[in-house]
């Protein structure tokens, strides 16, 4: 798999650290990936990107399906290797006590909003939008535009932002996510 | 001939103008001036001080004209009773025009349904998403291949009120919570357990035998199950010492 990597940051006799470019996506987009001899691939972001920026925008179609980058550089390893599909799960280290993510996703058919309302009794670690990054996108929250296609198309909101029990209107010109980590109780 | 006519026409309009001049009255600069007028009368305007006041000391009035008759009555403030009785009628909603009315009243859930209601587990709510996914996270175990126990340190106990002591401690990683505790070393009564992973572990315990010695012991268990135990430690519960207060 060596070849599908744009740079290495570690190599060795078991294993390979490096990232790994997405196909028509700029270099900032490259997801950082762990390959181990033992047949472990491990696909991730840097701490500091919000969960939102592994939304896949430019393969999301709109259908019951949300496309994220990190299965899309998984499957790319998988078919370099000649395996089979892998098997995926998710996981935050940044949050261990975080049971679940989801993502919200719109297109631009039927409509260009969604509302969101959270539950108080969950417990919520990171809140994030990702948006389709060019064209003059934006990502609206209740009516005010909280970030647009500069500087990545992604970005958190705060907890005071997207706070639970209350009815939430999200906008989006274009191809666009809310992500959520979360604990349910 | 010529000059001759000449000289009588200049003499007829200089008797016309001196004629003029002899007829039209005396006017000085910025006058209004008239012209063919048989008599002129000048009058100075002055104002009425005792016209104005009276003026003023009329009231305002209805003023009517041309109507056949008219009848003034004065509205009176209805009676006490009639008061307290408009007090006494309840507020309601009051239409007009329409229809039909249909009053119903609003019954409680039956209790079946407010058991069932309870009982709907807390979610997130959305409309009008394109799409949506929700991911449960799993820990790689085999991935990570951790198989080493959490250490302890730190460990400490403080007293947080009568009665009450604080046990606190740290691990090196992510680790969950659990502490026994009694009152003779190496038998402790129900742990209490905290399943959340944190790195600074406390413990508040309280209903304590205040002058009495505990023993405790503190575990954790980390993300891949590893699970550490940690020495016996023990602590004695302050008593709580009270002064006599006299006021002279």
């Amino acid at each position: 798999v060596k070849s599908l990597y744009r740079t290495i940051e570690t190599q060795t006799s078991q294993y390979i650290i490096g990232s790994i470019p997405v196909q028509n996506y700029l270099e900032s987009d490259d997801v950082h990936v762990y390959v181990h001899v033992d047949g472990w691939v491990l696909a991730y972001y840097l701490k500091a990107d919000p969960t939102g920026k592994i939304f896949d925008w430019k393969s999301y179609t709109g259908g019951a399906t949300i496309p994220t980058k990190l299965e899309k550089i998984l499957s790319d390893v998988a078919s370099a290797v000649g395996a089979p599909a892998p098997t995926i799960t998710f996981y935050h280290f940044q949050y261990p006590n975080a049971s679940n993510m989801m993502l919200i996703a719109e297109d631009t058919a039927n409509g260009n909003d969604f509302t969101v309302q959270l539950p108080s009794s969950y417990a919520y670690y990171e809140r994030s939008w990702s948006i389709r990054s060019c064209c003059g996108v934006e990502f609206q929250l209740d009516g005010t535009t909280v970030g647009n296609d500069i500087g990545g198309g992604y970005g958190t909101l705060s907890a005071s932002q997207l706070a639970p029990d209350v009815t939430h209107t999200i906008a989006v010109n274009g191809n666009g996510c809310l992500a959520l980590i979360y604990r349910v109780p | 001939m010529k000059a001759r006519l000449l000289a009588l026409a200049l003499v007829i309009i200089g008797a016309i103008v001196l004629a003029f001049a002899l007829t039209a009255p005396a006017v000085g600069q910025g006058s209004i001036i008239i012209n063919g007028a048989d008599s002129v009368r000048t009058e100075t305007i002055t104002s009425s001080q005792s016209l104005a006041s009276t003026f003023s000391a009329v009231e305002p009035r209805v003023i009517v004209q041309y109507a056949n008759t008219m009848r003034p009555l004065s509205l009176s403030t209805p009676p006490s009773a009639l008061q307290t009785l408009f007090g006494q009628v309840t507020p309601r909603i009051i239409f007009q025009y329409a229809n039909t009315n249909r009053a119903l009243n609003l019954a409680v859930a039956p209790a079946a349904l407010q058991t069932l209601l309870s009982q709907v587990s807390a979610r997130i709510i959305f409309q009008y998403a394109n799409s949506n996914r929700a991911q449960s996270f799993v820990y790689p175990v085999a991935l990570i291949g951790d198989t080493s126990l959490p250490q302890f340190t730190n460990i400490s106990a403080s007293t947080a009120g009568i009665g009450v002591v604080r046990v606190s401690w740290t691990t090196d990683e992510w680790a969950d919570t659990t502490l026994r505790y009694g009152t003779q070393a190496g038998s402790y009564t129900t742990p209490i357990t905290d399943a959340l992973y944190y790195k600074s572990h406390s413990v508040t315990l309280t209903g304590l035998i205040t002058g009495a010695t505990y023993y405790f012991q503190t575990q954790g268990n980390d993300r891949s199950g590893n699970t550490a135990v940690s020495a016996e430690y023990s602590f004695k519960v302050r008593v709580a010492l009270y002064l006599p207060y006299i006021k002279r």
